[in-house]
């Protein structure tokens, strides 16, 4: 088993009533399976957020970081597979400048 | 006083006069503090079509009642004056700067007049003075603030100055701060140039009196709690934080990048530019404004290239969407380089960079050519980006025709040069908006122009359609309905971040999970000892955001002005995500109408009715529009 540590900013710390948690998972789990045990400890609301309605990409509305970096910048984008202390937000994509 | 600091300094240049007086708790509840006190005495004492660089234009500098405490994010001031663009000048800056004033005792310093060679005004709490600043006259922002501090002896005194566009009053010209910091939009330092001010240098010991502070401590606690996570996603935690870092490819993939003179909104070549690389190679740590728990400027130093030794801090989002995305330029060593120029020279670089690429365009359909401007104009030329920045900054050979700004250079230039020109009431557009409607009305109706901190629809891109509804917004960033009283209500709300003094990544502008109204309510309540809901504050929003569209109205704007340039309704995007989008102008008119409405405000001129004025207590200023015949009947 692997830990992430998942971190929830503004809405997604107002869906899920927490600000950060540790998931334990097993070794090799892609993003993407993480993204939906969340949903899945979370409901459909929080499916609804993370997932677009094919089920197979994220939400542009949403923004997922791992390690800092957002999926587009990752060479497997959402197959990517986690690593032990790997870190994870979810956080609105932000505007400004 | 609580919260404020209770005193308004008024300074004339011409005759060397320092008056103080004081802040009312009147003025105070009606206009708050920061940008809403520096609109009323901007608006009571400019007389309509004075010539911006006049010296009875004013230089209005102004904090907030939070300005100085510890309320998260409470580090901003503005400036403001009638801008050398024509209408609104008004600009905020984080940093230091503001809560010195604070601690030296003053809310305000109003500036008048021009002194008759360069100097710099000293504010050390009680002793104002104003100092011969001709060695400081040819130096940059940075030099300056180095010299003053060494001349006073003093490492902290904090200085608002301006490099050498506002010199030479270049109508881009901005007041900074700091290595980063800047009051940066509508030509701020270029009237400070014009009264022959370098600088404002304060220090001040007093600190700042708090009404109720076991309440005020509570209510920064639930302040900071909703805010500090930030750090992790755009500050000091994130191995890729600050506005580049979290924006360059959010911005894109949404088509709002400004590429090529906003010949599309989406640039291919974006992934170049991947700020891992400038983080991983350059960035030395993350810093702060006064009293942030986020801290997103990466402080940087280059350590390799043409360009080795460059340092600086930022750089934000928008220097790269201005020299890197504008004029397509790909190399970070020559982005970094344009942004260390100017943040030196003191010059905005959302306008300097749509400047040059308004250039580069004219060049590209030859309307311009080698002979005018002394080289070669192509996409993607990096030296000649600085070379224009230069040029630009020092006015010097075609530089002097650009510093005009986009409007003024075209009809310099003529040849069809002003088809071209993309501005908002003048003001450099800096962003496309065919792919974010609400957004467009958003830039455009503000008082100021093109604009995404005066206004914004950002539940377009960060709410998701459950939640947005909730908070009644409309999600779809390409419908047209519901999008008006969104508006106002980011309006509304960036408007109480520039009153109170907080930076807007901590506001309901970006996410009302951060500081909402409520929240601001009880630090404002609990600092100043003055009761006010959220509703209350809201209200004061309002009322200087009319007072700020009757300055306009006053300076020659109406519904015309309230209109994205041309080229948003007339070309489609040529690549990305949102390929073939355009505004489309009749539904844009719609929205507009309802925006006017839901205002208050004259569907036909955009200007504010008597009821409107009336309802907000401001009779003097519905008198002062029907003097000059322009309330509407």
């Amino acid at each position: 088993m692997i830990r992430v540590s998942l971190r929830y900013i503004s809405s997604y710390s107002v869906i899920t009533g927490r600000k950060q948690e540790a998931f334990f998972v097993a070794e090799g789990t892609t993003l993407r399976s993480l993204l939906n045990k969340v949903a899945e400890k979370y409901g459909s609301a929080l499916k609804r957020e993370v997932f677009d309605p094919s089920g197979d990409e994220i939400n542009p509305h949403i923004l997922v970081l791992v390690n800092g970096l957002q999926v587009s910048q990752l060479e497997r984008k959402l197959d990517t597979r986690l690593l032990h202390g790997d870190s994870v937000i979810l956080t609105p994509p932000m505007s400004g400048g | 006083m609580y919260g404020w600091a209770g005193k308004i300094l008024k300074v004339t240049l011409s005759s060397g006069k320092v008056e103080k007086e004081p802040l009312t708790e009147d003025l105070g509840r009606k206009f708050i503090g920061g940008r809403g006190v520096n609109v009323k005495v901007l608006y009571e004492e400019v007389k309509a079509g004075i010539d911006p660089f006049d010296r009875g234009n004013r230089l209005v500098f102004g904090a907030g009642p939070l300005v100085g405490t510890l309320a998260p994010g409470s580090g901003r001031f503005n400036v403001t004056t009638k801008s050398p663009l024509g209408f609104l000048g008004d600009s905020n800056s984080g940093g230091h700067w503001g809560p010195e004033l604070k601690f030296a005792g003053y809310d305000h310093v109003i500036v008048q007049g021009k002194a008759e060679s360069p100097v710099y005004l000293r504010i050390d709490n009680d002793d104002v003075e104003i100092r011969d600043a001709k060695n400081l006259w040819g130096l940059d922002t940075w030099e300056t603030q180095m010299k003053i501090r060494e001349e006073l002896e003093d490492e902290e005194v904090q200085i608002a100055c301006i490099g050498q566009a506002g010199e030479n009053l270049v109508r881009v010209a901005n007041v900074r701060t700091g290595l980063k910091h800047a009051a940066g939009r509508t030509g701020t330092g270029g009237v400070m140039g014009s009264k022959n001010l370098k600088a404002v240098a304060v220090r001040g010991t007093k600190g700042i009196k708090i009404a109720d502070s076991e309440s005020f401590m509570q209510w920064v606690r639930k302040a900071r709690a909703n805010v500090e996570d930030m750090k992790y996603t755009l500050g000091s935690e994130s191995p890729c934080g600050g506005t580049y870092g979290r924006l360059w490819f959010t911005h894109n993939e949404a088509s709002m990048m400004a590429t090529k003179h906003q010949q599309s909104g989406f640039w291919e070549e974006a992934g170049k530019l991947d700020p891992r690389i400038f983080h991983e190679k350059y960035r030395v740590k993350m810093r702060g404004c006064f009293a942030c728990p986020i801290n997103c400027s990466p402080y940087y130093v280059v350590t390799d290239g043409p360009f080795k030794g460059t340092v600086g801090e930022g750089p934000e989002y928008e220097h790269f969407a201005s020299f890197a995305a504008a004029p397509a330029v790909s190399d970070l060593s020559y982005v970094l380089k344009a942004s260390e120029l100017s943040d030196r020279f003191g010059i905005d670089c959302d306008s300097t960079g749509r400047i040059i690429s308004f250039a580069m365009e004219l060049y590209q359909r030859g309307i311009i050519s080698e002979k005018d401007v002394g080289f070669p104009l192509k996409w993607g030329d990096g030296k000649a980006v600085i070379k224009l920045i230069n040029m630009i900054s020092k006015r010097q050979g075609f530089g002097d025709v650009l510093a005009e700004g986009e409007l003024r250079a075209a009809k310099k230039i003529g040849r069809g040069a002003e088809k071209y020109v993309l501005t908002m009431k003048n003001l450099e557009q800096h962003e496309p908006l065919r792919a974010i409607v609400g957004h467009a009305l958003a830039q455009s109706v503000s008082t100021r122009g093109s604009d995404h901190l005066r206004s914004a629809y950002h539940a377009e891109r960060d709410m998701s359609p459950e939640e947005a509804k909730k908070q009644g917004f409309n999600p779809d960033p390409l419908s047209y309905s519901n999008k008006a009283s969104g508006v106002i209500f980011y309006e509304h709300h960036a408007g109480l971040s520039d009153m109170l003094g907080f930076c807007k990544f901590a506001s309901p502008w970006l996410s009302n999970h951060f500081v909402n109204a409520e929240i601001m309510a009880g630090l404002f309540s609990s600092a100043t000892g003055i009761q006010t809901s959220a509703a209350e504050l809201v209200r004061a929003a309002e009322r200087v955001c009319n007072v700020e569209r009757a300055f306009i109205a006053r300076e020659g704007a109406r519904r015309k002005d309230d209109y994205p340039p041309w080229r948003e309704f007339e070309e489609p995007y040529p690549s990305g995500p949102f390929k073939g989008q355009v505004l489309d102008r009749k539904k844009y008119d719609a929205m507009l109408d309802e925006y006017y409405v839901l205002r208050g405000w004259d569907v036909k001129t955009g200007i504010p009715t008597r009821k409107k004025l009336n309802e907000l207590g401001l009779k003097n200023v519905a008198r002062d529009l029907e003097k000059n015949g322009l309330l509407p009947k």
